[in-house]
């Protein structure tokens, strides 16, 4: 390397280069018109050297490294100019031959001297946001390393910006409200922290700004960077900094002004050990407090790993020190945010549940029946609650008061059994083989969906308007404007084509996927209202559906999930395992590769994607719920069952509020106990027993005939169809003292019935699992039992815990 | 093919047809500028000529490549290290030959340029203990032992996969 020789020279160069760089950033190139003096080119060759090197010059002789320098007189040798002037190849040759004809212990020395020159600390070098554009191609456990090298370097590695890209590179859900706000919070904090005068100086002098985004382009990178702050200090021979800050400046950094200052100085850390703790929630990183992305992605990456080994911990709603809260019958529905759980139960009652103290909020009544299907909203902006009934009705609430805001009465002539709204449409599907589309708003003379409202009120469907009225809606010759606009709730379409109950639908925008009894599935385009494509390939009724705009995920009597392609219609995957129909399926998770299903056989599975070696399949594009490629195969990693969750009783459990109930739970109890002192547990009130009309139950229940028996007369595919089991609810409920909340952990363990009196024989087929939910850390899931349970993945880690609410 | 000048900041002039040069969106700005293909050499004051060739040559080999992707979220893709042959050959140079072509990319705004060198740098990471980061770097290490195994034991989560 031919730089590398001289040591007079180079400070002058230096600034030269310094110069440029400055004048680069000051304004563009092309209006550079005082270019290089002709000074420059005075040691040919060699002329512009690299500032990189002087750098590293003056940090080996911080460190008193390389022993053969202090040696006087080998400072005073110096290279005659002829030789310096003769070419490259000619001095590289004399050198090397020079070289050769050492010892090879003194060659071994040179090699070691030029470490400095070959091996550069490019952190310490480039500007910082360059250096965290490298670091960000590495993989976690690459940047894990690279925070060991050095101080300046875990700074550098554990930067929250890398590990925010990390988290997304993973597929991991993310809440960026809550992540905004904490991090505006924490800009507040940093404010004032700022009024500090090394903050002070660090800010003006690097002026980095934590929010840059990383591929900042060339101009604002360079702005922003340390090299220009520090050129221009250079440049106006004013190098002197803050006299606060002159105690932790090297002396050498004034003899050799660093092109680039090794990164911000340590005092500007709040603490001194490790300024880049990964187990705290925030971090100092290069500026001010953040948001530590590195923690929240390390308790994700714990968080996921718990989901794929079964660590949870299992609680019920209500808790159970409030068991008088709870439903008196079994709960059909559930749908839950991040505040609340709304469920939906057969006593005819919709209750809203506070998540975190597992709560009673509020009861709405109303209903004449079951409450079969719900969904909510509890943004301020929508406030609203959607249910439907084995009464036939739909009931439109406001979820902050209770308050019923409309009824559609007699949306169908049988059961709701389930519906959907966006903003633009409300959807309900029934056992009556309909499936009916509401506007969710008014509809103006002409806009879009009101053709299809006015013809179904000229086919009598609309049960509002009669056709004698439209007179009012419409514009006829010789009058002059329609009087009024069609109300909220305005049927649009009656989409007909199932030959048996429509057991669920999903919406997606402009279309609704429908399951049925008659095995099959069914895209309506919600514009024009017909069916767009049928899927066919299960055995008998369909119950449950999911729909994400490119596949659709269908659960069925036939006790398998498949997974449909939207626009082929290809059955791409098929889970088998359960042993009874499949009542409730949802799915998503990181990359689309989690299902998690329920059913009549008492279970709950959560599947995984995986390829061939049992990793996480990927799935090259996410979104893609996978395919039949070989290899890629859904397994069952985890198998929950409501009763088994149904907790140990702990004796002192009783002294316990709900608000201690967390803190206690973080005491595991490695082991079911066996049920002890039920005089010391708080016992309900005994729930109401109004079991003794069969009919009316089976009546109500209408989603356990999912086997299509109400097909009269059946079509051929449901022939066998009809032969799917049935399971009318047991006559009776035998529920027993709810006991306090359920701490162990590690579950599954062997199903012990003699530990579990809840499932003695005559408690036999109590838990048909009616509905689920997950998210990144709980699934909740409701049952022919009255309580609400949930499996928390965080399994009482407080970190996870912690984390959890950017998830 | 219309030609232009540039000029290093060691006063070396060079001669590029204007396309590849184009490759450099800050000298693609700047004649568009302009307006028309200039008389005069162009300063780039921040690359020297060993610099400047060599990134010349890359934009030489690379002048027909179609432009990125503008709305690439380079948040969300997940980020690769792969770099394709031609350009790992153009790579095996010395560090400071390495981090000069990066300051240029970046500088001169060429970002396909900039990330394969950012690339080629994350490559030489992956994979390395501590120690081996170190000494390709030479980096000093100014952790305590005491403050060293700490950090290891909080790093043992992300040891599996």
């Amino acid at each position: 390397m031919s730089s590398s020789s001289s040591s007079s020279t180079p400070t002058i160069n230096n600034h030269h280069h310094l110069h440029h760089l400055h004048h680069l950033h000051q304004s563009s190139p092309s209006s550079s018109s005082s270019g290089p003096s002709s000074s420059s080119s005075s040691s040919a060759s060699h002329a512009v050297l690299s500032p990189l090197l002087r750098k590293t010059h003056s940090f080996k002789l911080d460190e008193g490294y390389g022993e053969g320098l202090d040696d006087p007189s080998s400072k005073n040798i110096k290279i005659p100019d002829w030789m310096l002037e003769l070419a490259d190849d000619v001095r590289t040759e004399v050198a090397y031959k020079l070289v050769r004809s050492l010892p090879t212990s003194a060659i071994a020395s040179i090699v070691e001297r030029l470490i400095p020159v070959l091996h550069l600390d490019f952190v310490a070098l480039l500007p910082s946001e360059l250096s965290l554009q490298i670091l960000s191609y590495l993989p976690p456990r690459s940047l894990l390393n690279a925070s060991l090298a050095s101080k300046t370097w875990r700074k550098f590695a554990m930067e929250p910006r890398l590990w925010k890209g990390l988290y997304r590179a993973e597929g991991w859900s993310l809440n960026d409200e809550a992540s905004f706000q904490f991090e505006r919070e924490m800009r507040g904090e940093g404010k004032r922290k700022l009024q500090h005068d090394a903050e002070h100086f660090v800010r003006q002098r690097y002026g980095l700004n934590s929010d840059e985004n990383l591929s900042t382009t060339a101009t604002q990178g360079d702005a922003r960077s340390p090299l220009s702050a520090t050129t221009t200090t250079t440049t106006n021979q004013q190098p002197t900094p803050p006299t606060s800050f002159q105690t932790h400046t090297p002396d050498e950094e004034d003899l050799y002004p660093a092109p680039f200052p090794s990164a911000p100085p340590l005092p500007s850390s709040p603490c001194t050990s490790d300024p880049a703790n990964i187990t705290s929630i925030t971090t100092y990183g290069l500026t001010h407090p953040r948001l530590n992305w590195a923690f929240v992605f390390r308790n994700r990456k714990k968080l996921e790993e718990n989901w794929r080994t079964n660590r949870y911990v299992s609680f019920q709603m209500p808790d159970p020190a409030y068991a008088h809260e709870g439903h008196s019958e079994c709960i059909y529905t559930i749908q839950h945010s991040t505040k609340y759980l709304l469920s939906g139960s057969r006593d005819r009652s919709i209750k809203i549940w506070n998540i975190h103290t597992r709560r009673l909020v509020k009861s709405l009544t109303g209903h004449e029946g079951s409450v079969l299907c719900l969904q909510f909203d509890d943004s301020p902006q929508e406030d609203v609650i959607f249910s439907g009934s084995s009464d036939t009705n739909v009931i439109v609430w406001r979820f902050s008061t209770g308050e019923r805001l409309k009824t559609i009465t007699k949306a169908h002539s049988e059961s709701v059994l389930n519906l959907r709204f966006n903003k633009k449409y409300v959807v309900t599907c029934s056992k009556d083989k309909y499936v009916k589309v509401w506007s969710r708003n008014e509809l103006q003379y002409g806009a879009p969906g009101f053709d299809s409202a006015v013809r179904q009120i000229q086919l009598g469907n609309n049960r509002l308007i009669e056709p004698s009225q439209l007179p009012h809606y419409i514009q006829l010759a010789g009058h002059s404007r329609p009087t009024k606009d069609l109300p909220s709730l305005t049927l649009l379409h009656t989409l007909v084509g199932h030959n048996a109950a429509v057991n669920a639908i999903q919406l997606n925008e402009e279309e609704v996927v429908s399951a049925s009894g008659d095995r099959m599935i069914k895209l309506w385009g919600l514009k024009s209202g017909n069916c767009e494509k049928t899927y066919v390939g299960h055995n008998k009724g369909i119950a449950c559906i999911q729909y994400d705009g490119v596949k659709i995920v269908s659960g069925s009597s036939d006790k398998t999930i498949r997974v449909w392609d939207k626009v082929s219609g290809a059955e791409i995957a098929r889970l088998e395992g359960h042993s009874g129909l499949v009542r409730t399926v949802q799915a998503g998770g990181p990359r689309n590769a989690r299902i998690v299903s329920g059913g009549y056989d008492e279970t709950i599975r959560i599947w995984r994607r995986e390829d061939e070696n049992g990793d996480l399949d990927d799935g090259e594009n996410p979104g893609i719920f996978g395919s039949l490629r070989d290899g890629v195969r859904w397994r069952t990693t985890g198998i929950l069952r409501h009763v088994n969750e149904v907790p140990p009783v702990r004796s002192h459990a009783h002294a316990h509020s709900h608000a201690l109930a967390a803190a206690a739970a973080a005491m595991p109890q490695p082991q079911p106990q066996p049920m002890v002192a039920p005089q010391n547990v708080p016992v309900a009130p005994p729930p109401p027993q109004n079991h003794d009309n069969p009919a009316l139950n089976a009546a109500q229940n209408a989603f356990a005939n999912v086997g299509a028996q109400h097909v009269a007369p059946p079509p051929p595919v449901a022939a066998a169809a009809a032969a799917a089991p049935v399971h009318p609810l047991p006559p009776q409920f035998n529920i027993a003292p709810i006991p306090p909340p359920n701490v162990h952990q590690l579950l599954p363990q062997p199903w012990n019935p003699q530990n579990h009196p809840l499932t003695a024989p005559a408690a036999q087929n109590q838990n048909k699992v009616f509905k689920l939910q997950f998210d990144a850390r709980f699934v909740w899931c409701c049952s022919q039992d009255m309580r609400i349970v949930g499996w928390d993945f965080a399994a009482n880690d407080p970190d996870i815990v912690e984390a959890s609410r950017f998830f | 093919m219309s030609q232009i000048t540039l000029l290093s900041s060691d006063n070396v002039e060079l001669k590029v047809d204007k396309e590849v040069a184009e490759r450099s969106i800050l000298i693609k700005n700047m004649l568009e500028d302009v307006g028309e293909t200039p008389d005069q050499a162009i300063p780039i004051p921040n690359v020297n000529e060993g610099v400047l060739r060599k990134v010349i040559e890359w934009c030489e080999h690379h002048r027909n490549d179609p432009p990125p992707p503008a709305d690439e979220d380079s948040d969300s893709r997940k980020k690769s290290t792969d770099i394709e042959e031609w350009d790992q050959k153009f790579m095996q140079v010395d560090q400071e030959m390495l981090f000069e072509i990066i300051l240029a990319a970046n500088y001169l705004d060429i970002k396909p340029l900039l990330d394969v060198g950012c690339k080629t740098v994350a490559n030489m990471i992956k994979g390395k203990s501590p120690e081996e980061i170190r000494k390709t770097f030479n980096i000093q290490n100014d952790f305590t032992p005491e403050e060293e195994d700490q950090i290891r034991r909080e790093n043992e989560w992300a040891e599996d996969r």
